[in-house]
């Protein structure tokens, strides 16, 4: 976790300096005052600032190291779930727009909640339909509101 | 006299059947997600704010009002019963409520909830209809260097209320001010930090990014636990408190929603710490303090009062100044600019349909929540048995749907599939994501004030200085950032206990 923590810390500072350079392109004064960069270029130097405090504090905590904690139960089946769920998303972001939601909604959850837990993949084809349909007619027939439609016209 | 007018009039907005009906779903849902383990108020709003994009704006605010005001009263039902906070405010609850259901005392437990949370919330409606009126008078007289003092006062404060590391707080804050400057400047017009990405000229849709920190990460954190708490099996008994247990919660439930009220004005502050502040007062004003964590009625009362009575303290400054104190008050917040409302001084005039009746709302929704949390609360105990992946694919659906619905933009639902990732390592790494939806929807509204400001005074930072309110608001900030950077005023303590008790409740 500590690397993690310190690859972020980087990545703020990273971006801090980034987003200054940026807020100097966009223009940071002008005639009639602060220009579009200035908020911008503060805010960058918070972050870089803010990451290079953190880097440090953590490079000095690792003196006085902490023992390193028990990996979580079933910590396998957590990322495997966290996974189906990131994966789900993004297949239904890539398959709304050639399918509509009812069929890339409907696919992927099936496929989502059998891999989740797949001793309960009779229930997960059930839920996937019934929760599919509830959330479509809730959006499209009662509310009215736009729901992304596919070849067939749902 | 005006105050006794306008707040008849809220009441004549609030009690038609349609704004009825809202408050009370509002209500509803909000209960629900309060018992549900595993979906907060602040997921909750961003997943139904598309919903309320076809009402009427006082009905849209109204029913996600209640959703934050209900969640507090449901948060503490799961708390008693299933040692389970169903949302972060009732975290302390299960200290002494699940002892107490333990003892077999789970219904008396649930009553002072619910009866204290009705005390403090209409005390605290009650404040808000008196106080939020005088500071709309003052704030009348703000200009933009004011406006800025503010909010600068108001982010520096959020790093004070924030739990965890004040250095991760910063860094959360400048990112959400970060975003916020992403697409148009607001006074030449032209992109910035776009990239030449057309989608994001007008900035980010504030619904996606929402969705996606909390309603996906969220989720993503609760997948990963798939928590099965100890269900409660004994006798609910009694609703209703003894004498004795009135004797001994009358004082923390006055105590909590005072201290609630004041807490929840506080920017940064809201339901959370005001329920934890209240807990350690009430443990240090006990003659036996060691009954604390084994069951002790104080121990539900006053911080089931405070985070109840720290919702309509929160109300004060979005009301009266447009400015909210808080992650769920900012998505208020956009829910109103979405309406087409400008909040502000302004509004308690230009919209009194929307200022007094939200207030009127506000003691319309908590006796619809004590019928809701009392009478009914087996049906709420039949809920805690739904299991989460009955609850998560719904979840998921509504966030792809909703998001997508809001601005009908594929590029929308990546945007919250990135930050959803985004606020999930966020988390996981101990940073609190709140900060950031206060910051993006805040900061606008900091960079044309601060850019008017300097625009008055000719580019001369002295317009911060030469006006009395900016001056003394500034110094203060100033000076708080100098506490914060010396830590003369140590919050380690509190935010440490904090930490833990949050990371505790969560396994």
């Amino acid at each position: 976790m500590r690397a993690t923590e310190q690859v972020t810390n980087l990545v703020w500072v990273a971006m801090g300096v980034a987003i200054v350079w940026h807020a100097g392109q966009v223009g940071i004064w002008s005639a009639n005052g602060p220009g579009g960069g200035f908020l911008p270029l503060l805010m960058g130097l918070a972050l870089g600032c803010g990451g290079a405090a953190l880097l440090v504090r953590e490079a000095l905590r690792a003196r006085a190291r902490r023992p390193r904690a028990a990996p979580a139960e079933d910590a396998a089946g957590a990322r495997r779930r966290v996974a189906a769920v990131l994966g789900g998303l993004v297949a239904m972001a890539l398959l709304m727009p050639l399918l509509g939601f009812l069929l890339a909604a409907g696919v992927t959850m099936i496929v989502l909640l059998a891999a989740t837990d797949p001793r309960r993949w009779r229930w997960a084809v059930v839920l996937a339909v019934v929760s599919t349909l509830t959330v479509y007619g809730l959006f499209d027939t009662l509310l009215k509101m736009q729901v992304p439609r596919g070849p067939f016209g749902f | 006299m005006d105050i006794l007018s306008g707040l008849i009039g809220g009441f004549g907005v609030i009690l038609t059947p349609a704004n009825l009906y809202y408050c009370f779903l509002g209500s509803l849902v909000g209960t629900l997600i309060g018992v549900l383990p595993g979906i907060g108020p602040l997921a909750t709003l961003s997943l139904l704010l598309p919903f309320t994009f076809n009402l009427p704006a006082v009905s849209a605010i109204v029913m996600l009002a209640a959703i934050f005001y209900g969640a507090m009263y449901g948060g503490s039902t799961t708390s008693i019963l299933v040692n389970i906070p169903g949302e972060a405010a009732s975290v302390i609850t299960c200290l002494d409520g699940y002892q107490m259901a333990r003892q077999g005392k789970a219904g008396r437990a649930l009553g002072i909830a619910a009866l204290g949370s009705f005390f403090a919330g209409t005390l605290s409606t009650a404040a808000l209809t008196l106080f939020s009126p005088v500071l709309v008078a003052f704030a009348l007289r703000f200009g933009p260097p004011e406006y800025f003092a503010l909010m600068a006062l108001g982010f520096v404060i959020t790093l004070f209320m924030v739990a965890g590391s004040t250095l991760k707080a910063v860094v959360v804050l400048a990112l959400g001010v970060f975003f916020s400057t992403i697409g148009l400047d607001i006074v030449t017009g032209k992109e910035r930090f776009t990239f030449g990405l057309i989608e994001i000229s007008g900035g980010f849709e504030l619904v996606a990014v929402i969705m996606g920190l909390f309603g996906v990460s969220e989720i993503l954190l609760n997948m990963e636990k798939m928590a099965k708490g100890e269900f409660f099996k004994k006798r609910l008994g009694s609703l209703l408190p003894t004498r004795a247990d009135w004797r001994a919660s009358g004082g923390p439930i006055l105590r909590g929603s005072l201290l609630g009220f004041g807490l929840g004005v506080l920017p940064g502050g809201g339901p959370t710490t005001a329920s934890f502040f209240s807990y350690a007062v009430e443990r240090r004003v006990s003659k036996e303090p060691q009954r604390f964590g084994a069951g002790a009625i104080e121990g539900v009362a006053g911080p089931e009062a405070a985070n109840n009575a720290a919702v309509g303290g929160s109300l004060i400054p979005l009301l009266s100044l447009g400015l909210p104190s808080n992650a769920v008050t900012a998505l208020l917040l956009g829910a109103l600019i979405i309406q087409g409302v400008q909040p502000g001084p302004m509004l308690m005039t230009q919209r009194p349909d929307i200022y007094w009746g939200v207030i009127a709302s506000l003691y319309v929704g908590n006796v619809m929540l004590l019928v809701l949390n009392l009478p009914l609360v087996g049906l709420w105990v039949q809920l805690l048995k739904l299991p989460y992946w009955i609850l998560f694919p719904n979840i998921l659906l509504l966030a792809v749907v909703g998001t997508y619905s809001a601005g009908h933009s594929f590029f929308d639902v990546w945007v919250m599939i990135a930050f959803g990732m985004v606020g999930y390592a966020l988390r996981k790494l101990d940073y609190e994501p709140a900060p950031f939806v206060l910051a993006l929807v805040l900061g606008p509204q900091l960079e044309q004030a601060l850019r008017q400001s300097l625009i008055m005074s000719e580019g001369s930072v002295s317009i911060f200085f030469t006006r009395p309110l900016t001056a003394v608001l500034l110094v203060l900030a100033a000076a708080l950032v100098a506490l914060l950077i010396v830590g003369v005023w140590s919050r380690r303590g509190l935010s440490r206990r904090l930490t833990q008790a949050l990371k505790e409740s969560s396994r």
